[in-house]
């Protein structure tokens, strides 16, 4: 059995988290959510995640600009 | 990565915006695109085009209905604790946000309500709310361009009017849905009772 992939959705909406999170549990992935860029850097170290969901709004926080 | 955002008009965003996503996801997104576009960023071999069964309905806005929870049913799996969740989330982001976009109007603090806007155009994507979802797009380009100012406060009043008006039908569906769910439990609990009363 493969390992399930990693996702860290960031976004600032907690209806979007919630609603991308449920999406994506039913489709067997691990899913982390972040609601800034902190937190978002914290998940990020801490999972070294696969893929991330990043609300381009955020972006303009410099931490989060190394991402892309 | 990528790039989640709220705003449709691709060609507005500025194209540096987007320079260094691998790919952009237009909110509210879809299940199937979002399934898709991990997909595309990932390409693992276990995850095959099997794994796309979810229904491709086109989007509903109807002036004739206020609200809908089909995008609720169908992104949760039609899970009533999580439509509950999410309609008890709304109810609360939008009180705050009504009270935020007046005192913006009293402060004629544009980017302000620029913020709150931005936040509350999704939410109403997600219930279908295209009548006042349509009039908060509006003041989303009115306070980002900053014109048409004195156009503000009516349509910042027509906003607050209907989406009180909403709130206070969301939670009677809070109250339905919830009624529903103990209906579910006490018939589960009946059945129970059924069956050792057989033995």
């Amino acid at each position: 059995m493969n390992q399930p992939q990693k996702i860290v959705i960031v976004d600032d909406d907690e209806m979007t988290l919630e609603l991308m999170r449920t999406g994506l549990e039913a489709r067997h992935f691990t899913v982390y959510t972040a609601v800034d860029s902190m937190d978002a850097i914290k998940k990020i170290q801490e999972s070294k995640p696969d893929l991330i969901l990043l609300d381009i709004m955020l972006r303009i926080f410099p931490e989060l600009n190394c991402l892309a | 990565v990528i790039a989640l955002t709220a705003n449709v008009y691709m060609e507005h965003l500025k194209e540096d915006a987007t320079v260094g996503f691998d790919e952009v996801l237009v909110k509210p997104f879809k299940e199937r695109d979002l399934y898709e576009k991990i997909v595309n960023v990932l390409k693992p071999e276990n995850m095959t085009r099997n794994g796309m069964d979810f229904p491709n309905g086109k989007e509903i806005v109807s002036d004739e209905s206020l609200f809908s929870l089909k995008y609720l049913e169908k992104t949760s799996g039609a899970n009533r604790e999580f439509e509950i969740k999410m309609l008890e989330l709304f109810i609360r982001n939008n009180t705050v946000h009504l009270e935020a976009l007046k005192k913006g109007v009293s402060d004629k603090d544009w980017d302000a309500i620029y913020r709150i806007v931005h936040k509350m155009i999704p939410q109403f994507r997600y219930l279908e709310i295209g009548k006042t979802e349509r009039k908060l797009k509006l003041l989303e380009e009115l306070t980002g361009e900053i014109k048409d100012l004195e156009k503000i406060p009516a349509l910042v009043k027509e906003i607050s009017a209907e989406t009180s008006q909403i709130l206070l039908l969301l939670a009677d569906e809070v109250d339905k849905l919830m009624k529903k769910n103990r209906h579910l439990e006490e018939a589960e609990d009946g059945m129970i009772v059924d069956h050792e009363k057989t033995r």
